[in-house]
């Protein structure tokens, strides 16, 4: 008798996009899980040849409306480093507390809307807010602020429009910043409650040997710029990035699949930041961290929501900071360009972020090749659903193998539209 | 309650910005709650999986495949209302740029090899089905959408007015960016709505929110081919997010 079955998670809900997930199952042992990505796929690089240099960042922000901002950094460093153009220590400190209040955004929108609603039993945070409202009360004024100081720095928080080739064309009042300041002081508290609430849910366990992969630097908490490093000793120069990251098409999904050249999937994202760049964070986030029980190296993919909770902490910190110690010269950007290729690596809400450009004489775009977050992870989801489907399917029926593989696929927080430029669950078994 | 409004949010292909946009607005959404109950937000909540006839459908995003083709069909078959919202759904927005492209070529230079893709040239809601109501914008602006919930609710057909970029930009009192700044600004044929908020911050408008109602973009080329910029690049610039709009196009 053939025992072969199919479980299938045809349209995986709060993630951003669309994507399903089919596990083929013959007695008990996962024969093969795809990750099917049907977020429709959208060209931008290739409709973005023949566009002006200085209008990249404009249209790659379009690519995602969670996280525009990290697109937007990353496009302008890699046009800036392809056209020769330096910027001032101010223009990348903007640029940096603009990138954190971006990932405190989808953090806080992911840990409280999308992931909470699990770890509590409802359908979302609607629903949720009836039986928790100081809960998501709390999420919607940190998430506000969040988008408050986006676009205090940004212009405008979906799509920011400051933020340019150079340096910024419009700058915040002294009185806006301390303002954001005070709320950020406050804000402390929520985020602090945050971290012991998200400690406190019964994570599912995923451990298995794997490669966290995040940017670097000596001396602060690398999103900006930096090296590639590993978890297994990889440390890669930015340039170099296409010679040890692999991108592979397969025919059940819209999103390339990443490994790293002669290894296997691995994963980025706020796990992997945090396990790798732990003696980096402050001291206020090492100190809700431990308190929360959180240890390095944490190999549990579930805790991944839990790390993120530790990231806004720290990136609380680090904003009021910097808004401590600026004093905002309003200098509009001038440079000289020449034609030339270059590369940036960042660190976006999600994960490692790659853009690459290729600017001609006339200052068009010649090449342009982007590698989202959640394409870096997509291949390794589904080796984690490889794990974990066997383990849960022996111990409980279909409908919760459907669920934890969701909750799986969501602690990735994957960015489906990001991805295509992912997630329906299948499970295929036999009975 | 039972009587609420069914409210859908759909998406097709798009970046979930507009979708922010309504998520961000927070205190407000939670105020809309009370009055509507959203039966399919995707992005929010792992409830209903069939389609259900809903009072209000939101749309997201331009129909590229032929897959969103049917699923546009079936969402208009299954509400009373049906509303365009972002510069994607209303005209194909930033997606249909792809169409100056053979299929063919888009799917080598992304893909490398030729693959079981559906993809189609991409277009706004109204290309296949009646749209009562358009939101515009890239992204939309939530106090458009809070407008048009009130006018909904309250059963009245929500009207946006159609002066152009110029309009707000002038009550702010900017700098002009297009004849002090010499910066090729859309602003004088785009739709007002926005606060003209991209050139507020310095950066010129790009008609992410289509044409306003006495647009002239023949007078804005000869204007900015006396700047200095070229048919190719004025071409360009009209076609960012209006690839599909005549008045822009024909120019």
């Amino acid at each position: 008798m053939n025992n072969k079955r199919e479980i299938n998670i045809r349209y995986i809900s709060r993630v951003e996009g669309q994507g399903s997930v089919l596990i083929n199952v013959r007695d008990n042992t996962v024969e093969s899980v795809l990750l099917n990505i049907f977020e429709p796929p959208r060209f931008f690089e290739r409709f973005l040849i023949g566009r002006r240099f200085d209008e990249v960042h404009y249209v790659t922000s379009r690519i995602c409306g969670i996280c525009p901002i990290a697109h937007v950094v990353a496009a302008l460093r890699a046009v800036e480093n392809a056209i020769g153009v330096e910027v001032d220590e101010q223009t990348k400190t903007l640029r940096k507390l603009l990138a954190m209040s971006g990932i405190i955004q989808s953090h806080v929108l992911h840990v409280f809307f999308l992931a909470a609603p699990d770890y509590l039993g409802y359908p979302d945070a609607i629903a949720m807010a009836n039986d928790y409202p100081e809960v998501v009360k709390k999420a919607f004024k940190l998430k506000k602020l969040a988008n408050e100081i986006s676009a205090t720095i940004g212009g405008r928080a979906v799509h920011p429009v400051s933020a340019s080739i150079g340096g910024f064309l419009s700058f915040p009042t002294e009185e806006k910043l301390m303002k954001l300041k005070n709320e950020l002081i406050e804000a402390r508290k929520d985020a602090e409650e945050t971290v012991k609430l998200v400690a406190r849910f019964s994570f599912p366990e995923l451990i298995r040997k794997q490669e966290f992969v995040a940017l670097s630097k000596p001396n602060e908490y690398a999103i900006y710029d930096g090296n590639l490093v590993s978890s297994e000793g990889l440390k890669v120069q930015e340039k170099d990035y296409r010679q040890y990251v692999e991108e592979h098409y397969f025919s059940h999904s819209n999103a390339k699949f990443s490994n790293l050249r002669n290894r296997s999937s691995f994963m980025v994202g706020p796990l992997a930041r945090v396990n790798l760049n732990y003696n980096l964070l402050n001291d206020e986030a090492k100190r809700v961290a431990e308190e929360a029980g959180f240890r390095v190296p944490e190999n549990n993919v579930f805790k991944a929501t839990l790390a993120r909770t530790i990231e806004v902490v720290h990136f609380i910190e680090e904003s009021i900071k910097i808004i401590s110690e600026i004093k905002i010269k309003e200098v509009k950007p001038t440079y000289s360009w020449k034609p030339g290729s270059g590369i940036a690596l960042t660190e976006a809400p999600r994960g490692l972020l790659y853009h690459s450009y290729k600017i001609g004489k006339s200052g068009s775009v010649e090449e342009a090749d982007i590698v989202t977050p959640t394409a870096h992870n997509a291949y390794n989801i589904e080796n984690d659903i490889k794990t974990i489907v066997p383990k849960t399917l022996i111990l409980k029926n279909e409908g919760e193998t459907k669920k934890v593989c969701e909750m799986l696929v969501r602690a990735y927080d994957p960015c489906i539209s990001c991805s295509v430029h992912f997630l329906n669950l299948n499970v295929e078994k036999d009975s | 309650m039972d009587n609420k409004v069914k409210v859908g949010i759909f998406k097709l292909t798009s970046c979930a910005g507009c979708q922010m946009v309504i998520v961000h607005l927070e205190d407000s959404l939670l105020e809309i709650n009370k009055y509507v109950s959203f039966e399919y937000f995707k992005m929010a909540t792992s409830k209903n999986e069939e389609m259900q006839p809903v009072d209000i459908a939101l749309v997201e995003g331009a129909v590229t495949t032929s897959e969103e083709v049917e699923e546009l069909k079936e969402i208009r078959k299954n509400s009373k209302v049906l509303v365009a919202i972002g510069s994607c759904a209303t005209t194909g927005g930033i997606p249909a740029m792809k169409n100056d492209t053979s299929q063919v070529e888009l799917e080598k230079y992304v893909y490398k090899n030729l693959i079981p893709l559906t993809s189609v040239k991409a277009y706004g809601l109204n290309e296949y089905v009646p749209v009562d109501a358009y939101l515009y914008g890239c992204p939309i602006e939530g106090d458009e959408f809070l407008q048009l919930m009130a006018n909904l609710l309250a059963g009245i057909s929500p009207r946006f007015p159609a002066p152009s970029v110029c309009k707000e930009c002038k009550i702010r009192g900017n700098y002009c960016l297009l004849v002090q700044g010499k910066k090729a600004c859309l602003g004088p044929i785009t739709r007002a709505g926005c606060n003209a908020l991209c050139p507020s911050n310095g950066y010129p408008c790009t008609g992410c929110r289509g044409p306003s109602l006495d647009s002239n973009p023949r007078s804005l080329r000869e204007i900015l081919l006396d700047k200095g910029y070229s048919q190719e690049e004025i071409k360009k610039l009209f076609k960012l997010f209006n690839s599909q709009v005549s008045e822009f196009v024909e120019v």
